[in-house]
């Protein structure tokens, strides 16, 4: 047990000291940082200190243009008073710092046309449609008066509908596209996961295999032991790397808003203006969110994670342990893994099909098999997959990572010695009954 | 290659040398007693008792092929074999500290493999071989790569090592160390054990009569010795004559004397291990 011990700490420390991994932990939240940083920079670019001016003939918008300022970055200015022409307008903005004029013509409610706007340059997307929304949603209210219609009635007639979800005698809470979301997010780091330390796992045994160090520790350890201790390194490894990850990111947030506060707030601001002008959808959006997470029963999505993860990481690594342990270069493992990979990409396609009907056959079996269950499994468990489900998927998992850690072993303990012979799955299979 | 009916016993504090053409088993052999292969059928005693894991600790073994792991630290590396060799910290950077001492190579602690040399590395790896002072070293091929002045070191080491009670198993194709180093030997061909025993006495077994004798004047052959004598081969003063049956050393004295001959020296040519490892391996074809 101790010596499993030494070979999981030297297999850890080698790679965590190295100068790759340290840079590409500490790297990778930075570079998301720094993206994060590039597009509040570019969002907020556009809305720099720009002024327009707003020549309004028709009279109608006035007060609308009171409350359409957004903060420092946005501003109206709506000239009262001023009887000139458009055309003799259009070029003297400039003379009361503003970017650019608005014209508004008198217009038929019918037909609004003529709208304009005069500058050296284009406005941002963002910016165009904030002017748009706003002045359609006033045109629209009074062609509603004009009708006769009371606006505030109609308001209060634009109903949404939810529908509740009760699952079995439990009301369901949240929204089940969170809650996919989510589940999503998880099963993709799983794949992530399974894939880039489960070639690790490999490519390390290949490198012991092929510079013979393998037969000095083979007289002092148990091949079983060699190969457990490499996969926990490894995999303990990864789990260094994604919590330094998680841990930078959480950080990275916290400190980003003191560095970049205005840029974010009045990002946020436009936001809001632009897509959330009808508060109690804002509200909406932010209650179902909050309530998929009351809804997802965290314990349960963590401990479950930590399951699949972890026996999903044995599950494949054990294979990928066992691929190198047989190979002896590197066109030989690209033949080897290519059947191990297949249910891995499989699982990939069968998590969009999960998605969106959690509860299918597909998703089911899915969900049981041990080659998806790590992925599948996770991605089903924020729409309340029932307990029986998740633990004979749990039981299935153990047992084959377990009976795959063994297959992997026996394997190996053949295949880290024999040297410069081609292997065939039929040559693999003997290994594995040979005494 | 699989072994077949190998038997063979080792005593203990002696230099054995397995001897066999590429692809005899003698690799296969090393893993059975290693215990990185487990027979089929037979047993392997260890002092009297069957080779069992508890064994593996009492072993030392260094292949061929040299197994270090290049990226790593020499100190570093010799700390995690003397680890997985179950001693503590302090007993390991002891043991790790005095052999890096005694070969030398303390300046290397803290270099990767990969900075060293060839020869470097063998002297870590034989290091890394003998760290936990095992009884029983089997030892492939220690000398490749190494120069005449470090492979003389290693030499002495494992003289050392056999008169400190370990018991040296030394596989190899460089006949000259067998001569130097071995007692005993064993050679090996298509997993058979074909000849073994100690190296003056299979000499013997295998000697070919041979007399060499060297004379004060080139070497003239005339009738009277031709008649009387076998010979084999002259050049410049020196003659290899084969002893007839029935003839002794004395008979050849004797021949030259009367052609009043000056004789210089005069002593058996005894076959080397690599004629006998040919002609056994030759024969055995």
């Amino acid at each position: 047990m101790i010596k499993t011990w030494y070979i999981i700490k030297r297999e850890y420390l080698t790679r965590v000291r190295k100068k790759s991994f340290i840079l590409l932990t500490l790297l990778m939240p930075v570079l998301i940082g720094v993206m994060m940083i590039v597009m509040v920079n570019i969002a907020t670019s556009t809305q720099e200190k720009l002024r327009i001016a707003v020549k309004d003939e028709s009279g109608c918008f006035e007060d609308k243009f009171r409350g359409m300022d957004v903060g420092e970055n946005l501003r109206f200015i709506y000239l009262t008073g001023n009887r000139q022409p458009i055309d003799s307008l259009k070029n003297l903005y400039q003379n009361i710092n503003c970017d650019g004029i608005l014209f508004i013509p008198k217009f038929e409610l019918d037909k609004p046309l003529g709208f304009a706007y005069y500058s050296e340059n284009e406005l941002g997307l963002s910016t165009k449609e904030h002017i748009v929304k706003n002045l359609s949603e006033e045109v629209r209210n009074r062609a509603l008066s004009a009708r006769n219609y009371n606006i505030d009635t109609i308001a209060s007639l634009d109903k949404k509908i939810a529908i509740e979800q009760i699952i079995g005698d439990e009301t369901k809470k949240g929204s089940s596209e969170i809650a996919g979301l989510f589940g999503y997010a998880c099963g993709m780091l799983i794949y992530i996961f399974l894939i880039v330390y489960g070639a690790m796992v490999m490519r390390s045994v290949t490198e012991e295999k092929s510079n013979r160090i393998v037969e000095v520790l083979v007289t002092t350890v148990k091949p079983f032991q060699l190969m457990i201790g490499k996969i926990i390194g490894i995999g303990a490894v990864g789990l260094t790397q994604f919590l330094g990850w998680m841990l930078l990111t959480v950080c990275i947030n916290l400190l980003l808003p003191i560095f970049m506060g205005d840029k974010m707030i009045a990002m946020q601001a436009m936001q809001q203006s632009n897509q959330m002008t009808n508060s109690s959808e804002a509200t909406q959006m932010l209650m179902n969110i909050s309530m998929a997470f009351q809804g997802l029963d965290i314990a349960r999505m963590l401990l479950s994670f930590l399951f699949y993860f972890i026996f999903g990481y044995l599950f494949y690594a054990s294979q990928f342990a066992a691929i190198g342990a047989a190979v002896t270069d590197d066109s030989d493992a690209q033949t080897f893994t290519f059947p191990i990979t297949i249910p891995i990409i499989i699982s990939m396609v069968l998590m969009s099909v999960t998605l969106s009907q959690p509860f299918s056959s597909a998703a089911f079996w899915g969900s049981i098999l041990p080659f998806s269950s790590p992925i599948i499994m996770i991605t089903r468990i924020p729409f309340q997959v029932s307990w029986w489900e998740q633990i004979l998927s749990m039981f299935i998992l153990l047992i084959s990572s377990v009976g795959m850690a063994y297959v992997a072993a026996r394997i190996y303990r053949v295949g880290i010695l024999i040297q410069g012979k081609k292997i065939t799955f039929k040559e693999i299979g003997k290994w594995i009954f040979m005494k | 290659m699989a072994l077949q009916d190998v038997s063979l016993s080792i005593e203990k504090n002696k230099i054995y040398g397995l001897l066999g053409p590429n692809g005899a088993g003698k690799t296969t052999l090393i893993r059975n007693i290693t215990q990185i292969f487990y027979p089929d059928s037979g047993t392997i005693l260890f002092n009297g008792e069957k080779l069992a894991e508890k064994h593996q600790n009492l072993m030392g073994y260094m292949p061929e092929e040299r197994g270090l792991y290049k990226k790593m630290k020499v100190a570093e590396q010799l700390h995690y074999f003397a680890q997985l060799r179950n001693f503590s910290n302090i007993e390991a950077t002891q043991r790790i500290n005095y052999w890096l001492k005694k070969l030398d190579i303390e300046s290397w602690s803290n270099k990767t493999v990969e900075e060293l040399s060839k020869g470097m590395q063998q002297k870590v790896q034989f290091v890394a071989t003998v760290l936990h002072q095992p009884t029983l070293l089997i030892l492939d091929e220690p000398f490749s790569g190494l120069d005449p002045i470090n492979a003389e070191i290693i030499k002495n080491e494992i003289f050392e090592l056999q008169a400190n009670g370990t018991t040296i198993i030394f596989s190899t194709h460089r006949m000259e160390n067998v001569e130097e180093i071995c007692e005993d030997i064993f050679l090996i061909n298509d997993g058979k054990i074909i000849l073994n025993g100690n190296v003056k006495a299979i000499k013997q077994q295998y000697k070919q009569h041979l007399i060499k004798v060297e004379t004060a004047t080139d070497s003239e052959s005339n009738e009277t010795i031709e008649s009387q004598l076998e010979i084999v081969q002259t050049y410049n003063n020196q003659w290899l004559f084969k002893l007839k049956e029935h003839q002794t050393q004395n008979d050849i004295l004797k021949v030259l004397l009367q052609q009043q001959i000056e004789i210089l020296s005069m002593h058996e040519v005894l076959p080397t291990v690599n004629d006998i490892f040919i002609q056994k391996v030759k024969n055995e074809i």
